[in-house]
């Protein structure tokens, strides 16, 4: 017993010892991994975590590991993304922006008749050039909302093996994990109907715009003041004789490309205590291009419909000129 | 000028009364502390006038002022020193205050445009006001007013008067540098009576007034041209004509856009001046010298070859355009003819 309890304590000590590398460790992954899915104007949740102390040493007896290194999942990236598609995406995006070493399809264990988990791990190597970090590992999970659902429920819930319930419970069980698939396929296919709608669409503009206000780093925003905001300001991009509405968005994204550093300091700036909140909305970005490109038409429309303060907050943000009010 | 990433930071502010041989200049001896909040504030009311009436300017080398001097220790000096330049800017400013001037307080502000730093000099004048504050007693709700007499940088006031340069890292033009006034008189000799501008800050605008004013006049005109309908084409130069010899000192390209053309029209005349030296955003001093002859007169010239020309007077009595119902547009002079003769 007193054997025990001392591996007890030596395998604390020991993690203890190494558990704030693992810690930096994740995090850099993390960072490194949420900067390359954000590139790519993936949406996604991010979690990272190094292994606690009590997870570590009832693993360490439970596959009956003799050594810290047996563990790969000291270190721990997870990346939830809306659908299919994009769990697709940010798989390959994975392959490239890190050195894997092994990567597991979980559906693949299912086969065609089994329901369940269906998420990727990779085992990674640590990116850093620390010394310390070199050689150090780190998994990472991608999965759709869905998959994570699934993955908390059947924690909470099915702790037994399926195989040892009775019959009405494991048709349960794979019904819901079914559906779970299920919703997932239709995720992806309104996704794709979502992406066929026409470019000059307020929801196209929209979409592209809040991908845009991703890459700047912002998340967070009213939803109802960017639709709003567009309904009104999409028909200035193609009021224009010949210019249509892919064409200007294509130029949005440019202005983007060029301003994006600008646009992250602005958006940065604003979110301080002292800073004008109602600026950190992903309809800025248009604004600041408007401000640019159609200064005129932007405050006529503007003046019409929306308060002028919130343009003149816009101007003032961004460093614009806006004619002097009379 | 991109004023987007302009950050405060430092301030003192130094108090520049009205000239009185029985008063002594006081001087300030500390800069302010201000937090990261009143910092914001300032920038955004820097910004804000900067973008709604700049002016570009030069040091003129006829009117040299220890401002430049100043002005350039700070910008190109370690920046350690913030309150002897401030004093020495607040004597040459209150040298200046005659009985006409108003009092007020002299801001100068140390900022930095991304990696460039920069220097705004702003003559800011107290506001008066109140403020309001509810106290809820036993008795119901009362308010305390508590008067403010040095109410400044609020939000609906602009400042006063501000001169602000910044450091390019360009041997060629180390400085560029914008005025703006919200004092300045709608009169002609406002201009001339802006001890602000050329007295204190020792500056001139930075093009020609006559050269930028014949530029936007044939910019314009030839924009006008590209329009169909000849009524607004017409109207449109009879109102810049207006405006050129109005007794507003300054003209901005876009304020014009903005209260005489169409809303369809504001956009494409604004990119009209891409070309140009013109900055349709910036205000510059009028000086119609070069195009006098033009602005006395206009002229209308037909497809049939006829042409017509005058004074803008008896156009606006004598002249319409309309569309007749077959939608053909009619010129409609309404006169008597006084006499014909060969040309």
């Amino acid at each position: 017993m007193a054997a025990f309890r001392d591996r007890i304590q030596h395998l604390k000590a020991e993690y203890a010892e190494v558990a704030p590398r693992y810690r930096a460790v994740a995090k850099l992954v993390r960072q490194q991994a949420e900067a390359a899915v954000m590139d790519a104007q993936i949406k996604a949740l991010y979690e990272h975590r190094a292994k606690d102390e009590d997870s570590f040493v009832k693993k360490m007896f439970r596959k009956n590991y003799t050594s810290t290194d047996q563990v790969t999942d000291l270190a721990g990236v997870r990346i939830i993304v809306p659908s299919s598609p994009d769990s697709e995406n940010v798989c390959s995006i994975m392959d490239t922006a890190f050195q894997v070493a092994s990567r597991e399809d979980k559906s693949e264990g299912l086969g065609a008749a089994m329901m369940g988990y269906r998420g990727t791990h990779f085992l990674v190597g640590c990116p850093s050039e620390d010394e310390s970090l070199r050689g150090l590992q780190c998994e990472i999970q991608v999965r759709t909302r869905a998959e994570h659902l699934w993955s908390a429920y059947s924690h909470e819930l099915f702790y037994k093996s399926t195989a040892s319930l009775p019959m009405r419970t494991q048709r349960a069980f794979n019904r819901l994990a079914a559906m779970i698939e299920i919703f997932d396929e239709e995720v992806t296919r309104t996704m794709h109907y979502l992406e066929e709608l026409p470019k000059g669409d307020d929801l196209a503009l929209v979409r592209l715009l809040t991908g845009l206000f991703r890459q700047a780093g912002e998340s967070a925003f009213d939803p109802e003041m960017t639709q709003e905001s567009v309904r009104v300001l999409q028909p200035i991009l193609t009021a224009e004789p010949n210019a249509d509405a892919e064409m200007q968005h294509i130029r949005i994204q440019q202005f983007f490309e060029q301003k994006k550093a600008k646009v992250t300091s602005v958006f940065q700036r604003e979110h301080q205590d002292y800073g004008n909140p109602v600026v950190i909305q992903p309809e800025s970005i248009l604004v600041w291009f408007l401000l640019e490109e159609y200064l005129h038409t932007l405050e006529h429309e503007w003046d019409e419909q929306l308060d002028r303060e919130l343009l003149e907050d816009l101007a003032i943000a961004w460093g614009s000129r806006l004619p002097e009010f009379s | 000028m991109d004023l987007g990433l302009l950050t405060v930071e430092r301030f003192i502010f130094q108090e520049v009364p009205r000239q009185n041989p029985q008063v002594q200049l006081t001087p300030t001896e500390h800069e302010t502390e201000g937090d990261d909040a009143l910092k914001y504030h300032i920038r955004t009311k820097i910004v804000d006038s900067l973008n709604r009436r700049r002016l570009e300017i030069i040091f003129s080398p006829d009117r040299p002022t220890a401002t430049k001097d100043v002005v350039h220790s700070l910008l190109t000096g370690d920046g350690q020193d913030l309150i002897l330049p401030s004093q020495e800017l607040q004597r040459n400013l209150y040298t200046l205050q005659n009985g006409r001037i108003s009092p007020g307080l002299l801001v100068v502000v140390l900022t930095r445009n991304e990696a460039a730093p920069g220097v705004a000099l702003i003559k800011a004048e107290a506001d008066e006001g109140v403020s309001l504050r509810p106290d809820e007693t036993e008795h119901g709700r009362r308010y305390t007013v508590q008067h403010i007499k040095q109410l400044m940088f609020t939000e609906k006031t602009k400042l006063y008067k501000i001169g602000y340069f910044e450091a390019t890292g360009d041997e060629a033009k180390p400085i560029v540098a914008y005025h703006a006034d919200f004092q300045l008189g709608s009169s002609r000799a406002g201009i001339g009576a802006d001890y602000f501008l050329g007295s204190f800050l020792g500056c001139k605008p930075a093009v020609d007034p006559a050269q930028i004013t014949a530029q936007t006049w044939n910019t314009s005109v030839t924009y006008f041209n590209t329009i169909p309908d000849p009524e607004t084409k017409v109207q449109y130069l009879l109102d810049l004509q207006s405006e050129m010899i109005s007794n507003t000192p300054r003209f901005t390209v876009d304020d014009f856009a903005r209260t005489h053309l169409r809303p369809e029209h504001r956009d494409d005349f604004r990119r009209s001046f891409d070309t140009t030296d013109v900055d349709p955003a910036s205000s510059f001093v009028k000086d119609p010298s070069r195009i006098r002859s033009k602005l006395r007169r206009a002229r209308m010239e037909f497809r049939s070859g006829l042409s017509l020309v005058g004074d803008q007077e008896s156009f606006d009595a004598y002249v319409t355009q309309s569309v007749d119902d077959n939608g053909t547009p009619q010129t409609i002079i309404t006169d008597r003819l006084q006499s014909v003769g060969g040309v």
